[in-house]
């Protein structure tokens, strides 16, 4: 192994374009990008908020697909795929349920509303932290895995339904983008660009170390089984 | 034919075991009825016009059926649990979609056993006037019912793995369920009002849409529950 | 890891077995239970599993039941195999395990009529009688379970694996908890569906036991086949050591 791999396996590198992308996303957010005309600076949560509640759907899409894999193929390579996306999932619902009512207290008057982007991200944040429940419950691996999975894959194909009847129940979400939406100045498209990029990095460097993680557990799990054989505990 | 004789088997014997021991719908009921009773003074519903009281009652009442629902479901599916017994219908040749077809309808048997009791309790207590609105109400609480009881044997059956109760299956069961309980509550609000089911649109169908992709999603996803 | 070497591993390529495992493995999480296990077991033929506790012949046994399912391989039970026990292969299985699946709060005849109507039988209701017979709980018949003593469920339990007239018989532990007479119509009911032509696995702690019915004897250690011989290869007290491994 030469000098320049196993400083790569060290996950050196993506520390440090993390924390290159941390630095460039406070500086897009709160010098580069204009202050917004209505809302002010807390306008400025935006850059951190949007690529959180990105990053979070790409999560939990993650572990679901995660899920159907470990019951299609029970490998313990999508187990972990699977451990790490729900628990990184929760994390960046957990920064969008705080985040969004620092804002909507400035901009709706109120901490929280029951609009369904909301809403549904609550639903999520629940559904996702039972999954990381029945697996802390669980007695073995096996189990644990199995039965998480389901939980990931019902959360997903849920969320979809929880979604459009929170919509026909309520609605006000302000549309950024698309139809509807007032646009963006081109210097907070630009910030907002970089916030994206550095979440979705902080993304990739949390799932590497979360996933090596989880191979340091099985790991212990197996070697730990194997002692007790070699004892003659088993 | 023998998928038949097999479902009638499976109805049968866990009937007797409900009619002997009563272990699932007997705190169903209770616990419904609690919350019918402490729904009294926490919404303090006597000092309340008709009309306000009209509000709330449709609340109280999917609360009362999510809840009790979730006593019933649990118990009845941690009792497979005993000596083993979820393990000894997956040794017969059963199809396992046909397992959980069984399991679903014994779900909606106790939700409907529930229903018959608390729905004529909660007349009497929230002085309600079903008039006309029966028939509509009976549609709604049995597709709700049906997409609860799917939710909740495939969740339900999770949980007994892990051999815990109705606390965690309410953890996992009422975010999931949250469509269904929309869908109860408005519908059963436009019925109490006197208006027919109809112009409680879209919800019936949301109920009605939700229990066939539940039932669905179960059927697919049991197998992988119970099988090691 | 090293395997105790020297010993023959013997690999039954009859046309048509009852039971055939190939390159069955079975991992819970990064627990191996099973490892690339090859078992070949004849129609007609009886088989005593040997091994330490985690040996893997529980696992084994439910695998062979459908209760289990391999990570890799394929399980065939007469002509039908595939990655796991296709649901009408499982017709043909009896499987008596650790726990009973016994309903407690039904009566010793409505458990095995429910059984009998769960494999399809249409003479439920004869077959319950004639096998509350056999296992000698006739006088019990219309008794709630719940008050049964161990011996008894476990009578009850070995007529509810065998109501349906299995082919195949995997029998974990079938002993356990078993008084002199009941034992003496284990030993006797058993045999009698060997005789008939039913194939056996049997899972016993007891060598004693299975080496009265079984002709070869399979030793599972860590998950790993390391001895399948005949069983008049070596004395009861040898097998039991063989079983035994670690303990010299």
């Amino acid at each position: 192994m030469n000098e320049s791999s196993s400083w790569w396996k060290t996950g050196a590198p993506l520390g440090v374009a993390f924390a290159a992308g941390g630095a460039a996303l406070v500086w897009a957010a709160m010098w580069y990008a204009p202050t917004e005309r209505t809302m002010g600076d807390v306008q400025r949560i935006f850059y951190m908020h949007v690529p959180a509640a990105m990053n979070g759907a790409l999560a939990f899409l993650v572990a679901a697909v995660a899920g159907i894999g470990y019951l299609v193929r029970r490998s313990e390579r999508w187990d972990r795929v699977g451990r790490t996306a729900v628990e990184l999932g929760t994390l960046w619902a957990t920064i969008v349920l705080v985040t969004g009512p620092i804002w909507a207290r400035s901009a709706w008057g109120a901490w929280w509303t029951w609009e369904p982007r909301l809403t549904t991200t609550l639903i999520a944040w629940l559904i996702f932290l039972g999954a990381i429940l029945v697996r802390r419950i669980a007695g073995d691996p096996e189990q644990a895995a199995r039965l998480a999975s389901v939980i990931a894959i019902i959360g997903a194909l849920d969320l979809p339904i929880v979604y459009k009847s929170v919509d026909w129940w309520r609605g006000n979400h302000p549309i950024v983008f698309g139809k509807g939406g007032g646009g963006l100045a081109p210097e907070m498209r630009t910030a907002f660009l970089v916030g994206a990029l550095a979440v979705t990095l902080t993304h990739v460097v949390l799932f590497r170390l979360r996933y090596r993680l989880a191979q340091a557990e099985d790991r212990i799990v197996a070697a730990e089984r194997l002692a007790d054989e070699r004892e003659g505990l088993r | 034919m023998r998928a038949w004789r097999q479902v009638v088997a499976i109805l049968v014997a866990d009937a007797r075991r409900e009619a002997r021991t009563g272990e699932a719908l007997m705190p169903m009921l209770v616990f419904a009825l609690v919350v019918l009773v402490v729904s009294g003074f926490a919404f303090d519903l006597p000092a309340l016009l008709a009309d306000q009281r009209r509000r709330l009652v449709p609340g109280i009442l999917w609360i009362a059926i999510a809840f009790a629902m979730l006593v019933g479901q649990a118990r009845h599916l941690l009792a497979d649990r005993d000596e083993d017994r979820a393990s000894g219908l997956l040794c017969a040749p059963i199809d396992r979609t046909l397992l959980f077809g069984v399991k679903w309808l014994e779900g909606i048997l106790l939700g409907i056993a529930l229903q018959v009791v608390l729905i004529p309790l909660a007349v009497v207590f929230f002085d309600l006037d079903l008039g006309g609105a029966w028939l509509g109400l009976a549609a709604i609480l049995l597709a709700c019912t049906a997409a609860l009881s799917a939710l909740g044997t495939l969740l339900g059956s999770v949980v007994a793995r892990l051999g815990r109760g109705e606390a965690l299956l309410a953890i996992l069961v009422l975010p999931a369920a949250a469509p269904v309980l929309i869908a109860g509550v408005k519908t059963t609000a436009v019925l109490l009002a006197g208006e027919p089911l109809a112009s409680a649109a879209p919800w019936p169908a949301v109920a009605l849409g939700t229990a066939v992709i539940y039932a669905a999603v179960g059927a697919l996803l049991f197998e992988s529950v119970l099988m090691e | 890891m090293r395997e105790p070497t020297g010993r023959r591993i013997r690999r039954v390529t009859d046309p048509l077995p009852a039971l055939r495992l190939e390159g069955v493995s079975r991992r819970f999480g990064p627990v191996t239970a099973l490892a690339d296990i090859d078992l070949s077991v004849a129609t007609g033929e009886a088989v005593l599993l040997l091994g330490h506790n985690g040996a893997g012949k529980s696992t084994l046994l439910r695998l062979a039941a459908g209760l289990v399912r391999p990570t890799a391989g394929r399980v065939t039970i007469g002509r039908a195999g595939g990655r796991e026990v296709p649901s009408a292969a499982r017709a043909r299985i009896g499987y008596l395990g650790h726990r009973t699946f016994l309903h407690e709060h039904l009566t010793a005849r409505e458990n095995l009529e429910l059984y009998a109507s769960l494999y399809g039988r249409r003479d439920a209701a004869a077959l319950a009688e004639r096998w509350l017979a056999r296992v000698g709980l006739e006088r019990a018949a219309e008794r709630v379970i719940r008050g049964f003593s161990r011996g008894m469920m476990q009578r009850l339990a070995l007529a509810r694996a065998l109501i349906h007239d299995p082919q195949v018989l995997l029998l974990d532990e079938p002993a356990s908890g078993l008084d002199p007479e009941g034992r003496r119509r284990l030993v006797e009911i058993v045999g009698e569906a060997h005789a008939a032509g039913g194939t056996l696995l049997v899972v016993s702690h007891d060598p004693a036991l299975g080496l009265e019915i079984a002709r070869r004897v399979v030793v599972l250690r860590r998950g790993r086949i390391v001895t399948d011989d005949r069983a008049d290869s070596r004395s009861t007290a040898d097998w039991a050591l063989a079983a035994g491994g670690v303990a010299r």
